[in-house]
């Protein structure tokens, strides 16, 4: 108000908003709750976002991992210096790497359900 | 500007970056603690029902969460929220005809007391009453300017309008009022 000078309808204005602060009555608390509940509801859409990755992605996934020592085991042989390496039972490695990724997967899941 | 306004705002600064650093709801709670008050009564004033203005107002809050990380911190957090609740109330209305109902009941008074009033009769102690000459736009500008006592550019940031245009809009709007209820019009300087 200093931006003008004030005449008589400025001050009667002024004076007929001079409300008196709404109390707060719980008003925050509600809103805090149902930011808290979207903030729950989104985690909880990830991880299930993240499940249902994992469940579409997994089959293909093991697939793959399957076909790994054919792909692998002529790489590996025609290194010299990894021939030891060759002699590694390939299909356990790919279980190993299968069961790393699942449970890196559910860690992600269980992080973002605690957080 | 009120002396203690810098701190205030230094206050909501702090507060904002700890909401955007640690997804902090509580501190979150602490900035709508400090500004219920104000985004409530103006959305009290603009739509005229208690409950419907506090639904408004908990939208408000919650688009003001979503967009916590849009606000740049140059103009005042309190004109950043008043933006975002006259917003909410704009895409409100568009939405319900309740609000259209509760202007036409207030327009339907304000008939009834159509000829002009003295300046100390009971009527112009309903501010809503006095209000109710004013259009939809000038409602809101006089309730930022004098309800909320922001200054002429916070306004333009709020409603969007050009400086100028806020001060032809309050101008217009008083001397409505004045028109309407007949207040004395002298300048105190």
């Amino acid at each position: 108000m200093a931006e003008r000078v004030k005449d008589d309808t400025d001050r009667l204005l002024e004076s007929m908003f001079r409300d008196d602060p709404v109390a707060d009555a719980g008003f925050s608390a509600r809103v805090v709750g149902r930011v808290k509940r979207r903030m729950r509801a989104r985690r909880l859409a990830l991880a299930g976002a993240a499940v249902f990755g994992i469940a579409i992605a997994g089959k293909p996934l093991v697939d793959l991992l399957r076909l790994m020592p054919e792909i692998v085991r002529p790489v590996l042989s025609a290194l010299p210096a990894v021939d030891v390496l060759a002699t590694v039972d390939v299909p356990e490695l790919s279980t190993v790497i299968v069961g790393t990724m699942l449970l890196g997967g559910l860690l992600m899941i269980g992080q973002l359900l605690e957080d | 500007m009120p002396p203690d306004r810098p701190k205030q705002q230094a206050l909501d600064r702090d507060l904002v970056s700890r909401v955007l650093a640690h997804q902090d709801a509580g501190a979150f709670g602490e900035l709508v603690r400090r500004h219920q008050s104000q985004v409530r009564n103006f959305l009290r004033r603009l739509t005229r029902d208690f409950e419907l203005a506090d639904d408004l107002a908990q939208d408000a809050f919650l688009h003001a969460w979503d967009r916590l990380h849009t606000w740049t911190g140059s103009g005042s957090f309190i004109g950043w929220l008043l933006k975002i609740a006259y917003t909410t109330f704009l895409q409100s209305r568009r939405r319900s005809k309740r609000y259209g109902e509760i202007l036409e009941q207030v327009g339907r008074d304000a008939d009834l007391h159509g000829e002009r009033v003295s300046h100390d009769v009971e009527e112009l102690s309903d501010l809503d009453r006095l209000l109710g000459v004013l259009s939809e736009e000038e409602r809101a500008i006089m309730i930022l300017s004098y309800g909320c006592g922001l200054s002429h550019r916070e306004i333009s940031d709020v409603s969007g309008m050009p400086v100028g245009t806020v001060k032809s809009v309050i101008f217009r709007g008083k001397e409505k009022i004045r028109d309407n209820f007949a207040i004395e019009h002298h300048q105190y300087g």
